[in-house]
């Protein structure tokens, strides 16, 4: 988290017991601040973290991300039972034409001569309704998945007024603190406001994309996320994400690194993780397809 | 179907809470769906769409829910069922609030040290982990809570490690790292560790695999340890100046269960080698000292009254008699021995003596183009010993971690003639497991080894304990009996050699492994040094 802080003396222990979670934080000038409780530590001149990866010093070439996406795409549409929005996966970003509830085999072969106008998702052939399911997540998946197909396209053409439009229609989606279409949305704010230059055919850099969306999800959603979101923006992410953006970088041969750096961030909250990488993927496609909206890996 | 909800407004649980609440009202009987959501308005929107939106609730509020409300809506077959789920949602939400008043203890996780030792105030050790650049911090904390410190994680800064190592020994705890191993502490293994005997040899040591060695020779020779104290790979370098090896050999001195003491570590530098044996010599009861990978003429001069053994088999063995038992149990000791007092003999006399009759039939048949030994080591002090002893007979030995800087590898080169590699060194562990945890990329060395003509030998250390590989020889045997295959078809004899450190009572089964091992044509030897002896006898024969 970009405003995490943890101390290693005992002795403050009594002061730190009253805090609770809004109360108002100051950090600056080398000190926290903490006036609810009357509470101001000095902080030791340790290096802080750095939330942003450092993704200028990567040698981004567009074929090693691609190979990495396409690899990782897999790996997530293999996760779908665990709730959230991986279960788009498969659909949104290799061209699957159903959901199904394991996912593991694509009801048609990646056959790069699919026609485009053919990828229609049918959901409602695919859900399990035995007892106990849950039939929202369904509902959910049925829910997003246009909105990120919209948002992905209105990123490629540039259209601010499109980016917004979807982002209505994501932000505050979905079960826990930060709902899935947040995580969903920061994982994609965070690739298109760092690598917006890198990747893209025109090089132009993206941020004020990756703004428009945090600032449509403020009034929309939970505090924690909203906050969280704006930091996306800024490309300011949790360490797991980073490190796996980082990895995308990795020579192509590199698997172990980039499976590893997954394997933390797919760990992270109940479905957060995983609804992250999601978004990271719909982004890098977002950057890399300027032509046509509905391209398969 | 009836639909009931419950508002918590400014709501703040996690989402692992939030989902593990909604799955547990859905899981009842009666209940046909339920939500645990933000009431942001297109969640609103979705249990809408969901057949969840509990209108007449939201509409008897006085003021609509917002982004930071928590809603908890129910479908059930019934009212009653309907408020049973909710009622244990809301109960389930309200013991996440305050976890140590209402559910029971066990199933909560302490979240801080503080919190484990309010739990369990009899602890008096704490086994550290993580990455070392936090590794300290976690450390430095236990020792201030007064705890004793089995530090395992490496990469902590050494001016990280001179201050825990000062804190520690003020406070009369013991700090095992960074980077320490192997330690069995009252007879409980910590880190990568064997299932051995108690008994009266204890052992200080800064090299894990160094501890292993030592443990399993010893049990193999019937006798057992009273305690093993890992110091630390670092603890001889002169910025630390061996505080903890100090320590531990304070505390095996002072031990009644303890009646001989062996000492291990890499190769120390000369001022801390003095200072240490200088204690040793103080200490009343027997002392043993290995650095393998040491020339043995290094350290003479300053032993004093401590012994020291050119190699852990040796060091084990006179351990073993010091403490009145057999050294002879000691496995690989005859060979050991012979070779020591051998001088002049010749290699193809000294390989007859060595009464190991697969191995001679190994010797006969390797071709002419087959000269050199390849050795793929996962312990780095099991490597530095066996190259000590093939550099010995067989001349230089190239690798990442070479007893001279002139036999060091060149960047990007595999094999240069008679080579071993530490492949648990920190070029080849970065972003991937340890190789006695995950055997890829050693198998990968293997098969390259075994397709270059120019390899006659293989020598390979496979570790068993705890924490290791839970049964090497089922990845290993295939690979090894593959590789000669291999050689065969192409008209060469791969001879494969397996220094196999472990014991009967370690989950692999020392005599299991062996059998597998050995049935894939491997020559398996309990003790390290003797597998070295070995892979030289055959690459002597050969050149002859």
């Amino acid at each position: 988290m970009p405003n995490g802080l943890r101390l290693s003396a005992t002795a403050v222990a009594g002061p730190l017991q009253q805090l609770k979670p809004g109360m108002g934080v100051w950090i600056g000038n080398g000190m926290v601040r903490i006036p609810a409780c009357e509470l101001c530590i000095r902080l030791p001149t340790a290096f802080p973290w750095e939330p942003r990866p450092t993704v200028a010093a990567g040698c981004w070439h567009r074929d090693t991300v691609a190979h990495h996406a396409f690899l990782l795409a897999h790996h997530l549409a293999g996760r779908s039972t665990q709730g959230g929005l991986a279960v788009l996966a498969g659909p949104l970003l290799l061209g699957w034409t159903e959901l199904h509830a394991d996912n593991i085999y694509p009801p048609m072969l990646l056959n790069s001569s699919a026609k485009p106008g053919h990828h229609r998702q049918s959901m409602a052939t695919a859900y399990p309704s035995a007892g106990g399911s849950w039939c929202s997540q369904a509902t959910l998946a049925q829910m997003a998945l246009p909105a990120l197909r919209a948002l992905a396209l209105a990123t490629q053409k540039q259209d601010i007024a499109g980016v917004v439009e979807a982002a209505q229609r994501l932000a505050g989606l979905g079960p826990g603190l930060t709902p899935s279409g947040d995580d969903t949305l920061a994982g994609f704010a965070a690739v298109i406001a760092l690598l917006g230059a890198q990747l893209s055919t025109d090089a132009a850099p993206r941020e004020h994309i990756a703004a428009a969306i945090a600032a449509t999800a403020r009034p929309r959603t939970t505090m924690l996320s909203a906050t969280l979101l704006a930091h996306a923006a800024h490309g300011e992410v949790a360490e797991p994400l980073g490190d796996l953006l980082l990895a995308l970088v990795q020579p192509g041969a590199e698997h172990e690194t980039l499976f590893q750096a997954a394997a933390r961030l797919l760990s992270l909250g109940a479905t957060s993780g995983c609804d992250a990488l999601l978004g990271v993927l719909l982004g890098l496609q977002a950057l890399s397809d300027e032509t046509c909206a509905e391209n398969v890996y | 179907m009836v639909v009931r909800a419950l508002l918590q407004r400014n709501a703040y649980y996690d989402s692992i809470t939030l989902m593990a609440v909604a799955q547990a009202a859905r899981d009842l009987p009666g209940v046909e769906d339920a939500g645990a959501v933000m009431a942001t308005e297109l969640n609103c929107e979705l249990l809408r769409n969901a057949g969840l939106f509990p209108d007449a609730f939201l509409a008897e509020q006085d003021t609509p829910p917002g982004p930071s409300d928590l809603l908890i809506v129910v479908r059930a077959i019934d009212e009653m069922h309907a408020a049973i789920a909710l009622a244990i949602a809301e109960e389930r939400l309200a013991t996440r609030e305050s976890p140590a008043v209402a559910a029971p203890p066990e199933t909560i996780v302490p979240r801080s040290l503080e919190a484990a030792i309010r739990r369990d105030p009899d602890a008096n050790l704490a086994v550290i982990s993580v990455a070392g650049e936090h590794a300290w911090l976690e450390a430095e904390q236990a020792l201030r809570l007064g705890l004793h410190v089995f530090l395992f994680s490496d990469n902590v800064p050494i001016q990280r490690e001179q201050a825990l190592k000062t804190l520690a020994i003020q406070r009369g705890l013991l700090l095992m790292g960074p980077d320490c191993g192997t330690a069995i502490i009252n007879g409980v293994g910590l880190g990568f560790a064997n299932v051995v005997p108690r008994g009266p040899i204890g052992i200080a040591g800064a090299s894990g695999t160094g501890i292993q060695q030592l443990t399993c020779l010893i049990a193999a020779a019937g006798m057992g340890i009273s305690q093993a104290i890992g110091t630390g790979g670092r603890d001889l370098s002169e910025a630390i100046g061996g505080s903890m090896m100090r320590r531990a050999l304070e505390l095996l001195a002072d031990d009644s269960q303890t009646a001989v003491i062996v000492l291990v570590s890499k190769p120390p530098a000369d001022l801390v080698a003095r200072e240490i044996l200088r204690i040793v010599a103080q200490i009343a009861k027997p002392v043993v000292a290995v650095f393998p990978g040491a020339d043995p003429y290094r350290f003479a001069a300053i032993a004093g009254s401590g012994r020291m053994a050119r190699t852990l088999t040796e060091g084990a063995a006179l351990a073993i008699a010091l403490a009145g038992g057999d050294p002879a149990r000691v496995p690989g000791w005859e060979i050991v021995n012979s070779d020591a007092a051998s001088e002049a003999i010749t290699s193809r006399a000294r390989f007859h003596s060595m009464a190991e009759p697969h191995l001679a039939v190994e010797c006969m048949q390797v071709t002419l183009s087959q000269r050199y030994v390849r050795a793929l080591y996962s312990g780095g002090t099991l490597c530095d010993e066996a190259m000590l002893l093939l550099s010995e007979r067989i001349g230089p030995i190239a690798s990442n971690i070479p007893l001279y800087p002139n036999w060091a590898l060149a960047p990007g080169e595999t094999f240069r003639g008679h080579t071993a590699l530490d492949l648990g060194a920190d070029e080849f562990t970065q972003g991937r497991p340890h190789p006695m945890i995950d055997p890829t990329l050693r198998l990968h060395y293997l098969a390259r080894a075994a397709e270059d003509p120019e390899t006659a030998v293989i020598l390979l250390d496979i570790v068993l304990g705890f924490v290791a590989h839970q049964n090497p020889a089922a990845v290993y045997a295939p690979a090894i009996a593959q590789a000669r295959t291999t050689a065969a078809a192409a008209g060469r004899m791969l001879s494969v050699i397996v220094s196999l450190c472990g014991t009967e009572g370690d989950p692999q089964r020392f005599s299991t492994q062996c059998a597998a091992l050995e049935a894939a044509g491997a020559l398996v030897f309990a003790s390290n040094a003797a597998a070295a002896l070995a892979a030289a006898s055959i690459i002597e024969a050969n050149g002859q």
